[in-house]
């Protein structure tokens, strides 16, 4: 019997379910961009899911008795078991895909730890209680930017693996469209009208915090040369802590006895007194001041004689190399935010082979434990080149000893880096002198055959030489601490008792700006110190990596061999295998 | 499980015996060589070279997986010794795992040369190795995904030049997503990333095990296999 062809239009209606599915599933997906890019699409998604639904519908009635047909037969079972497996596979497959992207962690293969966070900030991130959203802007057209961006990725894609709290978001804006989803970021979320571009812009419900590109690399030199040293870790870290910290710490810098300046201008000082040597770009803290900001301090100037007392609000004061002695009023008010207020102190100090030095800080340390010696400088003996050729000079700095560094907070994370430390006091350290609950500690030491030279004249020329009688035995304490001590029945790890906190470091001048560019340990020693003394202990020793760049020159020998090797070698070995079984398999 | 080394040991044989075993890997041997001869030059950076070296089989994986697997079913479907395959005392799961080691492990003597490159950077200079080894587990997941995706093409598929020509396909469609997906912040390009094989790898060559990337290729590599188990199984029913 000879059935009637289906009418073309009734095979039309079979296209037509496949077209509603691809029309519902299209408006899904049409829902989800318009999502992401903050566009109203909700008519044209309702409207493509409506007219899918439809078009399945008339489908389905329209072609009832031939769908139920195909579906008895044997094939189709077939068929039908093989797709409901597939999309079970596929379904299963993607759930635990899922799973994956939700809990996640990365392991760090790299030698160096690249790719590895620091301890700190883990910490910060287990202690992130709110949700932050990450943006980076910047522009794919600029070769720089778009390799930082790539370190940026790397580190916030690392971030994202340690909390559920922080959400990613990448602008290009050389890519279109973006401008639109920038603007709707900017009024939406961040509440304001521009942002610097390239940078990463951290934001809260409440508050925002931009890190620029410029910042997250730097240029240095070190031991192995200059190189280049991304800082995104400690970067992102301190703008998280900023975000969720509810305010900046306050640093006070005592000023009016010829202290270093945080600032590249003059401090104003009063007639009489010691100006404060500034002016000079090279000359002043303003790096260490950058850092300090960054890490979500204010630093203010404090005139400790006209004030009369240390402000309420000092998370630490910070003596950047007093020339001139302070008065007693001075030491009275310093001593009372000490001892009464349990205060925080940071003193660099500096020894008289810089000209005019002459303070009281004796005075006033030594009732701490730390005895500084101004009249000395520390020397250490140091390789130089001159016309007679490459030998040890006894030179007024000293480079702190890795392996003597006492374990300390203050010096967390600090073993890999260089320090150097010039013109520095030398300090030495005497318990029996401290009050009972503080601990006096040498904090950093140079190596063995560095001591305090008595004899500054000679240090100023470079021909110091050791004097048992009359030096200072090494090797040179030039950084000490003073904590209170923990009580006997103190539990290990509970909360550190209160009490002062103070940080002596020998030489002001290791920490002006041509001192920490050429030497940027000494920076990272400065902040971690500010951020113990301030209490600021998840801040602590966030190094910065170094770019994995190893250049090397290659010989026209192993080029030419690489050439040889690799496109005629390996190649035609193979090849001859190849003939050779062709040959046994012949015979 | 125990038929599935004596299955391996077959495929190894039969691809060793076969020229086109020879002629694919003399290809990628000498595509390889000269795309990194290229890379070579008189300053270079040892850790971006050893990246290049391992990235390089991104590309020439999609042109040498389906002519290595075209044939691990599509022969058997097209002479009909399937058959004898099916009815002999062997699991499907086991002619599959079996067949797909065979060409992982042909695919391991294929990357013979990438060792010999990152030998040669070694002797240059000293330069980090954890980012080899970690690339060279990627490089080993994404292999064994993209056989996993020619072994389905040839179990589906009785020639071999249309699995091939599938499977060449599937790849294509895959590393455009990524194309697709590149440098795009949106969900749909997040997603189109994410299926795509080459994305997961990158990661890999810098040093970074991630357990998303770890998951995806696992995941997906089973998936598959399991989807062959399956179509050999439909077969059977016929």
């Amino acid at each position: 019997m000879r059935t009637d062809p289906t009418p073309r239009w009734k095979t039309l209606t079979r296209a037509g379910i496949a077209l509603g599915l691809l029309l519902a599933c299209a408006g899904f997906v049409l829902r989800d961009i318009s999502a992401r890019a903050f566009v109203e699409r909700d008519i044209v998604s309702t409207g493509l899911w409506l007219g899918g639904a439809l078009l399945i519908g008339l489908g389905v009635i329209l072609n009832f008795r031939a769908l139920l047909g195909a579906l008895r037969s044997t094939r189709t079972a077939e068929q039908i078991n093989f797709a409901v497996v597939l999309v079970l596979a596929l379904a299963i497959a993607g759930l635990l895909c899922y799973i994956s992207t939700r809990r996640f962690w990365r392991m760090d293969w790299t030698g160096a730890g690249q790719h590895r966070l620091h301890s700190q900030t883990v910490n910060i991130l287990k202690n992130l209680d709110r949700d932050v959203l990450a943006a980076t802007i910047y522009s794919s057209g600029q070769p720089g930017d778009f390799y930082i961006k790539g370190r940026i990725a790397d580190l916030l894609e690392e971030l994202k693996s340690r909390t559920p709290h922080i959400e990613t978001m990448y602008l290009d804006l050389d890519s279109p469209g973006t401008q639109q989803r920038l603007r709707k970021l900017l009024q939406e979320r961040l509440h304001i009208d521009n942002v610097p571009c390239p940078s990463v812009v951290f934001a809260t419900e409440a508050r925002h915090e931009t890190v620029l590109f410029e910042n997250l690399v730097e240029s240095s030199r070190g031991p192995q040369g200059s190189l280049n040293v991304f800082k995104g870790e400690s970067a992102f870290a301190g703008a998280l802590v900023k975000l969720t910290e509810e305010k900046r710490a306050t640093l006070y810098a005592l000023t009016g006895h010829g202290e270093k300046s945080f600032e590249p201008a003059p401090p104003a000082s009063r007639p009489g007194q010691a100006r404060g040597i500034a002016g000079d770009p090279a000359r002043s803290m303003s790096r260490a001041l950058k850092a300090l900001k960054n890490a979500y301090y204010e630093v203010k100037p404090l005139d400790l004689a006209a004030v009369g007392k240390v402000p309420d609000d000092c998370d630490a004061l910070v003596l950047a190399g007093p020339h001139a002695p302070l008065s007693e009023g001075e030491m009275k008010a310093i001593r009372a935010y000490l001892d009464e207020r349990k205060g925080a102190a940071l003193f660099l100090l500096d020894s008289r082979i810089t000209p005019h030095v002459k303070t009281n800080m004796a005075e006033l340390l030594s009732a701490y434990g730390i005895e500084p010696h101004e009249e000395a400088v520390g020397v250490s003996l140091q390789l130089v080149l001159d016309a007679v050729g490459v030998r040890q000079s006894p030179q007024p700095m000293v480079l702190v000893d890795p392996q003597q560094m006492a374990n300390h907070p203050a010096t967390k994370d600090l073993e890999a880096q260089h320090i150097l430390l010039q013109d520095p006091c030398p300090l030495r350290v005497r318990p029996e002198t401290a009050p009972e609950n503080l601990r006096p500690l040498a904090l950093l030491k140079g190596r063995t055959e560095s001591w305090g030279e008595s004899d500054l004249d000679a240090a100023r020329k470079n021909k110091a030489t050791y004097e048992p009688d009359k030096d200072m035995e090494g090797p040179v304490v030039v950084g000490a601490v003073v904590e209170p001590r923990p009580s006997l029945s103190q539990s290990p790890g509970a909360e550190t008792p209160s009490g002062p906190r103070i940080v002596a470091l020998g030489g002001s001048e290791s920490f002006l700006n041509y001192s920490v560019e050429s030497v940027p340990g000494n920076l990272y020693l400065l902040l971690n110190c500010v951020n113990w003394a301030a209490g600021k202990v998840q801040m602590l020793g966030i190094p910065p990596k170094t770019m994995e760049i190893n250049v090397v020159s290659v010989s026209g020998g192993a080029l030419r061999a690489s050439r040889y090797i690799f496109m005629g070698g390996i190649p035609g070995l193979i090849v001859v295998l190849g003939v050779v079984v062709w040959l046994i398999r012949r015979r | 499980m125990i038929n599935i080394p004596v299955i391996t040991k077959r495929e190894l044989g039969a691809y060793f015996l076969s020229p086109i075993a020879y002629i694919v890997l003399t290809a990628f041997a000498l595509m390889h060589g000269i795309l990194f001869s290229l890379q070579v030059g008189p300053s270079m950076d040892l850790q971006a070279a050893s990246r290049y070296a391992l990235a390089l089989p991104i590309y020439l994986l999609a042109l040498a997986a389906p002519a290595l697997t075209m044939r691990l079913f599509s022969e058997e479907i097209r002479s009909g010794t399937i058959e004898t395959l099916m009815t002999a005392p062997v699991t499907e799961t086991e002619v599959v795992l079996g067949k797909f080691l065979g060409a992982l492990i042909f695919s391991a003597v294929m990357f013979t040369p990438i060792m010999a490159e990152i030998v040669f950077l070694r002797l240059l200079g000293p330069w980090d190795v954890g980012p080899v080894l970690s690339g060279f587990l990627g490089l080993f997941l994404l292999t064994a995904q993209i056989l996993a995706i020619g072994l389905l093409c040839s179990a589906l598929s009785r020639m071999q030049i249309a699995s091939a020509i599938i499977n060449f396909a599937i790849l294509i469609g895959l590393y455009f997503l990524w194309i697709l997906g590149r440098g795009q912040t949106a969900a749909w390009a997040r997603l189109l990333r994410y299926a795509a094989p080459p994305w997961h790898y990158l990661s890999f060559t810098r040093g970074v095990v991630d357990t998303r990337d770890l998951a995806y290729y696992v995941v997906s590599t089973g998936a598959l296999l399991f989807l062959s188990v399956r179509a050999l199984q439909l077969r059977k029913w016929r």
